[in-house]
């Protein structure tokens, strides 16, 4: 699901609108000294532009290998330490390695089948900034 | 004769002001999604006839061997080839379909160098109040082809931002 910032001409803030109606700022210039982190929550823009975006999970980083086993996600063969809310017991998905200079996002709700979760690689380039909340 | 002379230059400059003034490529086919838009918004419960009006209308916004591949994450997944296809699609889902909103909440063209042909990529909100309320996001591409000063839809095909 992809989530409408409500007012996207703020230079530095935008105000997104997430899946449960509350609201939560993204900081646009989270990343230009910084690349993101494991764990961080990010606003993604969209192939069309930004008047939607997406707000995932960095779950993996540049270069590592994500694999989901019984809902617990591997990097680089180990089990990533995630909430149990997280996890659904259902959700398995082979290797994947993560290119250079991309991201591999996820979100926090997990109660669906795995095909139906928006989910992927990302580029660095399309992460439009970090969510505050 | 003057005054034939003198009506042919009108119609020259009105000509070339609509040519320079008029409406541009990109203008057209943003109206083109917008008239879409509000033909797939169905504010309340229509018969099939309406249904099948509303489908007449915007299937003329594509041309007659337009190809759609459909394929949403909800596993909804719909190919469709042809005018004719696209009217019957509709006229089968006929008054199963609930009262909702379609919005091209972004919008990117790209026009070829030739002029007639574009590519356009669309963020498009689908929401209805049916059923406990449900709203989807869906990413399009469409290839688009002007023939007689008219852009029409070529092909339309879904992309993911996400990368799996």
């Amino acid at each position: 699901m992809a989530l409408i910032p409500l007012v996207a001409a703020l230079v530095c803030l935008l105000p997104v609108r997430k899946e449960d109606d509350s609201l939560t700022l993204v900081f646009k210039f989270s990343y230009a000294l910084s690349k993101p982190a494991r764990g961080d929550l990010v606003a993604i823009s969209l192939l069309a532009g930004d008047n939607a975006v997406f707000l995932k999970r960095v779950v993996a980083l540049p270069k590592e290998t994500i694999e989901i086993r019984k809902g617990i996600v591997h990097l680089n063969g180990r089990p990533l330490d995630e909430p149990a809310d997280r996890r659904n017991p259902g959700w398995s998905m082979s290797k994947t390695l993560v290119g250079d200079e991309e991201y591999y996002v996820i979100g926090d709700d997990r109660q669906q089948p795995i095909e139906l979760h928006r989910m992927g690689r990302i580029h660095f380039s399309k992460i439009i900034g970090k969510a505050l909340w | 004769m003057k005054k034939i002379i003198l009506a042919l230059l009108l119609g020259l400059v009105a000509f070339v002001g609509y040519r320079v003034l008029g409406p541009g490529d990109e203008a057209k086919i943003r109206k083109l999604f917008q008239q879409l838009a509000s033909l797939s918004s169905i504010e309340r419960p229509m018969s099939a006839l309406e249904l099948a009006s509303r489908a007449d209308q915007a299937a003329e916004h594509f041309t007659s061997q337009t190809e759609v591949a459909l394929s949403l994450p909800t596993g909804f997944n719909h190919n469709v080839k042809g005018r004719s296809e696209i009217r019957a699609s509709v006229a089968a889902m006929g008054t199963k379909l609930k009262p909702g909103s379609v919005e091209f909440v972004d919008l990117k063209i790209d026009l070829g160098s030739d002029r007639k042909t574009a590519t356009a990529y669309s963020t498009v909100k689908v929401e209805t109040s049916a059923d406990g309320g449900w709203q989807e996001i869906i990413e399009l591409r469409f290839e688009l082809v002007k023939a007689e000063g008219r852009w029409q839809i070529e092909r339309t095909e879904t992309v993911e931002t996400l990368e799996r």
